[in-house]
C-alpha cells in the first residue's frame, strides 16, 4: 500500500500517465461532442449561426415560370419592368428582408421568410437552395455516417459584396394564378390548376390568404381569424369531394369491366341502405339511367347501385390506386387524402351476410360512392384525379419548383424531370371515363363550365358537410381532345358545384386555352 | 522556431485577408505578425537558445501558443491585440531575463517562506481591496493597470511548496504515530495541507475563484504525491476535495450554478446555460475541420476571448484544430514532467513537477469545461487566453522550467 520507497521517478512517470490519460480524455470528449452531436449542435434551433449564415448571403429570388420575380430581396431593384410590390409599401415589415410580387393568393405557395414568423412555403422547403448551401447545412449525411465530415457552415467564398444563394424558377404562371385568385373571389375555398402531361402546378389560390408584405401588421389578425388564412387549402384541406369521387367509382366500373354501357339502373328519386334513404339530389327522380347518364345527371341512386356491383374491397383499392391514404410526393407538404377501411369483404348485389360489419361496409360503401361520408380529398389531389384521365390513365407526380439557377450567372444547377406516379387506370379506361366527363358538362351538371367551341370534361360535386352548406366542387380537364389544364375547384359551403364552383372553372379555362388567341 | 512562427504568421495573414471589412480593424494589424516573429527570435538568441539554453520543446510551443493567442485576440477583440501582443513582449523579456539573471534556480531555495509569505500577502490583500471582474474578486488594481495576483501566487506557492517539500527530507515521510486506525501523517505534511485547504477554501470563499481553487489544490495533491510517495495522503486529499465540493454545492450559489449548468445546462440555455450551450454550439457547428479562421461566428460566445478562446479555436479549425492543440498542451505537459525526471535535485524535481502540472491542470479544466465534461472553472488557457496576469505568469512559469531543465542537463 505504501510506495514510500519507489523512486521519485517513478512517481513523477506515474504522475504524467495521469495526465497523459486526462488529455486522452479530453480529445475523446471532443470527438464526441464534434462526431456524433455535432449535427444536432449545428442544427439546432437556438444555434445563432443559422441566422448570421442566412444574413451573410444574398437571398436566391422567386420566379415564376415566366421569369417574373415573385419573390426578392429588398431594396429590390427589378431590371426592367416596374411593378409595385403588393401591399402598401409605406408600411413596409421590418421583420424580414424580402418582398414579394404578384397575387397575393401566392403566399400559401411562395410564402414568407421573416426574423420572427420562421419560414413557410417554398422560402421554407427551398431554403438551403435559396441560401446556396448544400443540404448539409442543415442536415449533414456525411462521409461517414453519423460522423459529419467536414465543417457545417458555408466556405465563406470571398466575393465582391455578400455570396449569392440561387434563385428558384416555380411552375406558377402568375397571370392565371392571378384569373384563379379573382374567379374565387372572397369565398373561402382553393383553385388549383394542373398541366396533366407533366404534373406541373401552373396555378394554386387558397382563400382566405394574407399579405406576407404586412406579416407584422397582419399578424395578430391572422392568428385569430377563425378562417385560418395560414391553411393552404389547395393542399391542406381536406373535403368531403361528394360527387366528384364518382369519377373514381366510373373507372373502377369501367376498368373492371363490371358495368356495361347498356346496363340499366333505374333511380325512383332515393335509395334505401339499411333504413336509410339517401336520395338524388332535389329528390328528384332520374328513371332508367345508364353510366353515361348517371354520372353526367350525379345520379346518387345509380351510382350506389354501381359501387354495390363493384364492391367496397375493389373500389377502396382504385381509391388507392388514384392516390387515396397514401402520401403524396411534391415540393410542399400535402395532407393524405382519405378513404374508410372495409370490414369485410363489399357486399356485392346484397349478398347474404346481414352481420353488423356487412351492414356497417354496406353503409359506408353507400357513402363513399357519392364521396360523402369519411372520404376525403385536397383539392390539389382532386386535380391530380382529373390529369390522371386527362393523361390517358397516367397520373404525374406534382411538382412547383421546376429550376433552380445559379444566382447571377442564370446557369441551370437543376432541373425537375415530370415523373410518373401512378398508372391507375388504362388509356381505353381513361378514354372512356374522359367521354362520360365530356358529357357531364355538354349536357350534365357541369354545363356552366363549358365553353365555345371547346370541349370541356368535368364532374360537378356538392358535398354534404356537417358545417352547413355544402361545398361546391369542380374536377375537370379542357380541351377534352388533347388536354392541356386540369383543374379542381372548390368553394367552402358554397352550394351547388354547378353553379358555383362550375362558372369559377370556367373562367380559369377559358382564361388558360384562349389567352394566345 | 521557424516551424513554430510560420503557422503563426501564416494564420495571421489569413485573419487579415478574410477579416469582413465592416468590422473595424485596429490600425496597423499586419504589422503584428512580423514584429511578432522578430521578437520571438530576439528572445531566442537573447536567452541563447542557439547554444541550447532554452528548452528545445517548450519555448518553440510557447512562442507558438502565444502566437496563436495572438491571433485569437486579433480575431475575436482586435481592439486588444496590440496590448496581447505588448504582454507577449513583456513575457518574452521576462523568459529571456529569467534565463541570464537566474543563474541558478536554487537561489529561490533560500529564500523558502518569503514565497510563502507572499503568497499569502497578496491573496490577502487581494481579498481586502480587490475588485470583481466576471463574479470572481480576483483583482488588484492600480488606477488603469489592474492585475490577477492569483495568477503569480500560483507560481509563488509552487516555488514555496517544492522548497518546503524538499526540505522536509525523506525522513519525514516515514509515519511514526498512530492516530487510531490511520497512521498519523507527519506534521511535515499537516502543515501545508492545512495552509493549502485555507488557501484554497478563502480563494473559494471570499473570492469566489472557483477555477484558482480548483487549481491550487490539484496543484498542491500533485506535489504532495511525488514528494512523499504516499497514496493515503492523495486519497486523503482527494476525499477532502470531494467533501468540499459537496459543501461548497450546498453552501454557495456560485459553485451550485456552475455544477447545475454542467449537468444540464439546456435548463436555462437563455440565461446561466448561455455561455456553455453556446460553446457547444460552437463545437458543433465546426466540424471535423472548421470554417476556417476568421469565418466562423465565435463571438456569440460571452468570454470568448479568454476563458473560452479553445471554443473559437475549435469552430474555425475544427476537431483537427483542437485536437492539435490538446496534443501541445500534452507534450508542453510531458516536456514539463521530463524536466522533472531529469532534474539535479529533489528541489528541481518537485519545482517542474509542480508547473507542469499547473499547466497541464489549468489546460484540462478550462478545456474539459468547455467542453461539459466537467464543471465549468474560470481558469484561462495558458498562453492562449487574452489577459496580461496570465500570460506573463505561465511565461515565468516556462522560465522557472527552462532554468531546471538547463541546470540538470549541465549536472548530468
Amino acid at each position: 500500500m505504501y510506495d514510500t520507497g519507489t523512486r521519485i521517478q517513478t512517481r513523477i512517470r506515474r504522475l504524467f500517465s495521469v495526465f497523459m490519460w486526462a488529455f486522452i480524455g479530453l480529445a475523446i470528449g471532443l470527438a464526441y461532442i464534434v462526431g456524433w452531436r455535432g449535427d444536432y449542435l449545428a442544427t439546432h434551433v437556438r444555434n445563432p449561426r443559422q441566422i448570421a449564415i442566412e444574413k451573410s448571403i444574398e437571398r436566391g429570388g422567386i420566379y415564376a415560370a415566366n421569369g417574373e420575380a415573385l419573390a426578392g430581396n429588398r431594396p429590390f431593384q427589378k431590371p426592367h419592368d416596374v411593378q409595385r410590390p403588393h401591399g402598401d409599401a409605406a408600411r413596409r415589415d421590418e421583420g424580414s428582408a424580402r418582398v414579394y410580387f404578384g397575387p397575393t393568393s401566392l403566399v400559401h405557395i411562395v410564402g414568407y421568410n421573416h426574423d420572427r414568423y420562421g419560414k413557410t412555403g417554398v422560402e421554407l422547403a427551398f431554403n438551403h437552395q435559396l441560401l446556396g448551401l448544400p443540404r448539409g447545412f442543415l442536415r449533414t449525411p456525411g462521409l461517414i455516417p453519423g460522423l459529419g465530415f467536414g465543417s457545417r457552415q458555408p466556405q465563406g467564398v470571398k466575393q465582391r459584396g455578400k455570396p449569392r444563394g440561387n434563385d428558384i424558377i416555380l411552375t406558377i404562371d402568375p397571370q392565371l394564378q392571378a384569373v384563379a385568385e379573382a374567379a374565387l373571389g372572397h369565398r373561402n375555398g382553393a383553385v388549383v390548376v394542373l398541366d396533366p402531361a407533366t404534373g406541373a402546378v401552373l396555378a394554386s389560390a387558397s382563400y382566405p390568404a394574407f399579405d406576407a408584405n404586412r406579416l407584422d401588421v397582419v399578424w395578430p389578425d391572422i392568428i385569430q381569424d377563425p378562417s385560418s388564412p395560414f391553411i393552404n387549402r389547395a393542399t391542406s384541406g381536406l373535403y368531403p369531394p361528394g360527387s366528384v369521387f364518382k369519377i373514381i367509382v366510373a373507372s373502377a366500373a369501367i376498368e373492371t369491366g363490371l358495368i356495361g354501357p347498356n346496363d340499366i339502373f333505374v333511380c325512383s328519386g332515393s335509395i334505401d341502405v339499411n333504413g336509410r334513404k339517401i336520395s338524388c339530389p332535389g329528390g328528384r327522380a332520374h328513371g332508367r339511367v345508364n353510366l353515361a347518364s348517371a354520372l353526367a345527371l350525379s345520379c346518387n341512386v345509380a351510382f350506389i347501385q354501381v359501387a354495390r356491383k363493384i364492391g367496397g374491397k375493389t373500389l377502396s383499392d382504385f381509391a388507392r390506386r388514384f392516390g387515396f391514404n397514401r402520401e403524396i410526393p411534391f415540393d410542399l407538404h400535402v395532407n393524405e387524402s382519405r378513404f374508410p377501411a372495409f370490414r369485410g369483404e363489399g357486399s356485392a348485389g346484397g349478398s347474404a351476410g346481414a352481420g353488423d360489419g356487412a351492414r356497417d361496409d354496406e353503409n359506408l360503401l353507400a357513402e363513399a360512392a357519392i364521396g360523402q361520408g369519411t372520404v376525403l380529398a385536397t383539392p390539389l389531389h382532386m386535380a391530380m384525379i382529373a390529369s390522371a384521365i386527362a393523361n390517358r390513365g397516367v397520373m404525374m407526380r406534382p411538382y412547383v419548383v421546376s429550376q433552380v439557377r445559379r444566382g447571377g450567372s442564370g446557369e441551370t444547377l437543376w432541373r425537375y424531370v415530370p415523373a410518373r406516379l401512378a398508372r391507375p387506370v388504362s388509356v381505353s379506361t381513361a378514354a372512356k371515363v374522359k367521354d362520360l366527363l365530356v358529357a357531364a358538362v355538354e349536357s350534365g351538371t357541369g354545363w356552366r363550365a363549358g365553353l365555345d367551341g371547346m370541349s370541356v370534361a368535368g364532374k360537378t360535386g356538392t358535398a354534404q358537410n356537417p358545417k352547413g352548406a355544402p361545398h361546391a366542387w369542380f374536377v375537370g380537364f379542357a380541351p377534352a381532345a388533347n388536354p392541356r389544364v386540369a383543374i379542381s375547384v372548390i368553394v367552402e359551403n358554397g352550394g351547388a358545384g354547378g353553379s358555383v364552383a362550375a362558372p369559377i372553372a370556367r373562367r380559369v379555362l377559358d382564361f388558360a386555352l384562349r389567352r394566345e388567341e | 522556431m521557424g516551424f513554430a512562427l510560420l503557422p503563426v504568421i501564416l494564420g495571421g495573414t489569413i485573419v487579415e485577408l478574410v477579416s469582413r471589412p465592416e468590422e473595424t480593424r485596429v490600425p496597423m494589424g499586419w504589422a503584428l505578425w512580423p514584429l511578432y516573429a522578430l521578437s520571438s527570435f530576439a528572445a531566442f538568441y537573447l536567452g541563447g537558445g542557439n547554444k541550447g539554453r532554452l528548452e528545445p520543446v517548450i519555448f518553440p510551443v510557447v512562442v507558438f501558443l502565444t502566437g496563436f493567442g495572438i491571433i485569437e485576440t486579433y480575431r475575436l477583440r482586435p481592439d486588444l491585440a496590440w496590448r496581447q501582443f505588448a504582454w507577449a513582449v513583456i513575457g518574452l523579456a521576462l523568459l529571456v531575463l529569467a534565463s541570464i539573471l537566474l543563474g541558478d534556480y536554487g537561489d529561490l531555495q533560500r529564500y523558502e517562506y518569503l514565497w510563502g509569505v507572499l503568497s499569502v500577502a497578496l491573496l490577502a490583500l487581494t481579498i481586502a481591496f480587490g475588485k470583481s471582474v466576471g463574479g470572481a474578486r480576483a483583482w488588484l488594481g492600480f488606477g488603469r493597470f489592474s492585475f490577477e495576483p492569483s495568477e503569480f501566487v500560483k507560481i509563488f506557492i509552487i516555488i514555496f511548496l517544492a522548497a518546503y517539500f524538499s526540505d522536509a527530507g525523506t525522513a519525514l515521510m516515514v509515519p511514526t504515530r498512530r492516530l487510531w486506525w490511520i497512521r498519523a501523517p507527519e506534521l511535515a505534511y499537516v502543515g501545508p495541507l492545512i495552509l493549502m485547504c485555507g488557501l484554497s477554501f478563502s480563494l473559494l470563499i471570499l473570492q469566489k475563484d472557483l477555477g484558482a481553487a480548483f487549481l491550487f489544490f490539484g496543484v498542491f495533491l500533485a506535489m504532495l504525491y511525488v514528494a512523499s510517495g504516499r497514496p493515503s495522503y492523495i486519497i486523503f486529499g482527494l476525499l477532502l476535495l470531494i467533501l468540499g465540493g459537496v459543501v461548497s454545492y450546498h453552501l454557495f450559489d456560485h459553485v451550485r450554478v456552475r455544477v447545475d449548468m454542467w449537468i444540464n445546462p439546456w435548463s436555462d440555455v437563455d440565461g446561466r446555460g448561455y455561455q456553455i450551450v453556446q460553446a457547444l454550439f460552437a463545437l458543433g457547428s465546426g466540424g471535423i475541420f472548421g470554417s476556417g479562421l476568421g469565418l466562423g461566428h465565435p463571438s456569440v460566445i460571452p468570454a470568448v476571448e479568454t476563458d473560452f478562446v479553445f471554443a473559437s479555436l475549435c469552430e474555425e479549425l475544427g476537431l483537427a484544430g483542437g485536437a492539435a492543440i490538446i496534443l501541445l498542451y500534452l507534450v508542453l505537459t510531458y516536456r514539463g514532467f521530463k524536466i522533472a525526471l531529469g532534474a539535479r535535485d529533489e528541489f528541481g524535481s518537485l519545482l517542474a513537477t509542480g508547473l507542469a502540472s499547473l499547466l497541464g491542470i489549468q489546460a484540462l479544466t478550462i478545456m474539459g469545461g468547455v467542453l461539459k465534461l466537467v464543471p465549468l472553472t474560470g481558469v484561462t488557457m495558458p498562453f492562449l487566453s487574452y489577459g496580461g496576469s496570465s500570460l506573463i505568469s505561465n511565461f515565468l512559469a516556462t522560465g522557472l522550467l527552462s532554468s531546471v531543465a538547463r541546470q540538470g542537463r549541465a549536472d548530468a
